[in-house]
């Protein structure tokens, strides 16, 4: 093999072997320093790096309060949920426990917020509901203040009537979290709901319809308010 | 008597990590090879100290791969590679790719002379190995600059025999054409 290169190769090659590249002074102590201790500790190794930087996204992403509120939203429903409000004709209210409706519990109010009736039966596990607001909590430091996370609460009790076909109850505990929150900061999901609580009980919510599709065009609720207030059908 | 916690499934050949001492005789006696691979496979020397970090970390982890009868240096490089391949690409997205600037001031001669021919050759050398593919830079680097046997290259890459001495032969007669094209006399 060593008759495919011509002796000034085998040269040149000598001579860059002299000159190979060496790691900087230090180096090497650093990275055996950094090497053990990543091995201590693994989580803080490089090699973590892509997971650390997957947690991280994760992290800002729970902390946006519109992405929080999503979670919330579609934890508490589910596509059942959002079909049965998006029937045209609400049928007749039952008084058996729905079984879908256990997976997500009854909605307790939170700490000094009173509640205006008792919506569910209370389950013995952990609600989902509270789950889903407080799990951005404890993965970050940005975590929903106190104040937004009685909002949540708060969107989610109205959540879980609607689910019961109750629009009557969702619209006062809408009314209610208006009354401590007119300036909340997820006004938007509060106006989409009462308009869909509205539209199930027939009431007439053209302007109001009208001013919320144009103030919040891309609104997480935005396809659920013109599914429950037919606003395609009308077009 | 429950016997499956004290035994193995499956017998494993002896295994390097039997020697209490061995990340450290590893670290000791390939880290300058590491860094040398780091650097000629493209990876930015701002970013060598993080590679060679990574290399050992997972050398750490996998120590338990790493039979008794393998060569250390084989292994070695196939993490390098993999972890060479990472920061490439990073460094693409940043634009940051850029030759080897860590030759040594001397060059590895004292001879003022010599070192200056030295640095030159190792410049041509790197030159010529950024612009080989990553196969047959591999193949010649492992055997030309790293004294690799040629099964041990293929135990390196994972390659068969035919395959690595193909890779070398072109790789050879591109760096003879490659110095012809710089003006390098062939005698």
């Amino acid at each position: 093999m060593s008759s495919d290169m011509n002796p000034a190769a085998r040269r040149v090659l000598e001579r860059a072997k002299a000159a190979q590249p060496r790691a900087p002074e230090g180096m090497r102590e650093r990275v055996r320093s950094a090497v053990l201790e990543a091995v201590a500790h693994p989580n803080s190794s490089p090699g973590s790096e892509a997971g650390a930087a997957r947690s991280s996204v994760t992290a800002r992403w729970l902390a946006k309060p519109w992405f929080s509120v999503t979670l919330l939203m579609l934890s508490g429903l589910g596509l059942a949920g959002v079909m049965r409000v998006t029937s045209s004709a609400p049928p007749p209210k039952s008084t058996a426990p729905d079984p879908e409706r256990l997976t997500t519990g009854p909605e307790q109010p939170p700490p000094g917020v009173p509640s205006s009736e008792p919506l569910a039966p209370a389950a013995p596990s952990q609600p989902s509901l509270q789950l889903s607001a407080a799990s951005p909590e404890r993965e970050t430091s940005a975590a929903p203040a106190p104040d937004l996370r009685a909002e949540m609460a708060w969107l989610a009790r109205a959540e879980a009537a609607l689910r019961k076909r109750d629009p009557s109850t969702a619209l006062r505990e809408l009314e209610a979290q208006r009354a401590r929150f007119e300036q909340g900061q997820l006004r938007a999901e509060r106006e989409g709901l009462e308009l869909i609580a509205r539209c199930m009980l027939g009431r007439s919510v053209s302007p109001a319809l009208a001013s919320y599709l144009a103030s919040a065009p891309d609104g997480v609720l935005v396809a659920r308010v013109q599914r429950a207030c037919r606003v395609t059908e009308r077009r | 008597m429950n016997r499956s916690v004290t035994t193995s499934p499956t017998p494993r050949p002896p295994l390097l990590t039997a020697h209490p001492g061995t990340f450290e005789a590893l670290y000791e006696a390939h880290f300058d090879f590491v860094f040398r691979c780091l650097r000629r496979l493209g990876v930015a020397s701002a970013n060598a100290e993080d590679a060679c970090q990574e290399v050992f970390i997972v050398l750490h982890r996998r120590l338990l791969d790493l039979r008794a009868d393998a060569s250390a240096r084989a292994f070695l490089f196939g993490i390098a590679t993999r972890v060479a391949s990472e920061h490439r690409r990073k460094q693409a997205r940043t634009a940051t790719l850029e030759l080897p600037d860590d030759v040594p001031a001397l060059a590895g001669a004292t001879d003022p002379f010599v070192a200056a021919a030295n640095a030159q050759a190792a410049r041509q050398l790197e030159r010529f190995l950024v612009a080989l593919d990553a196969d047959q830079r591999a193949v010649f680097m492992l055997v030309e600059l790293e004294d690799f046997s040629v099964p041990e290259v293929c135990e390196a890459l994972g390659a068969k025999l035919n395959t690595v001495y193909s890779r070398l032969r072109l790789a050879r007669a591109r760096f003879v054409r490659f110095l012809s094209e710089e003006g390098v006399p062939r005698e």
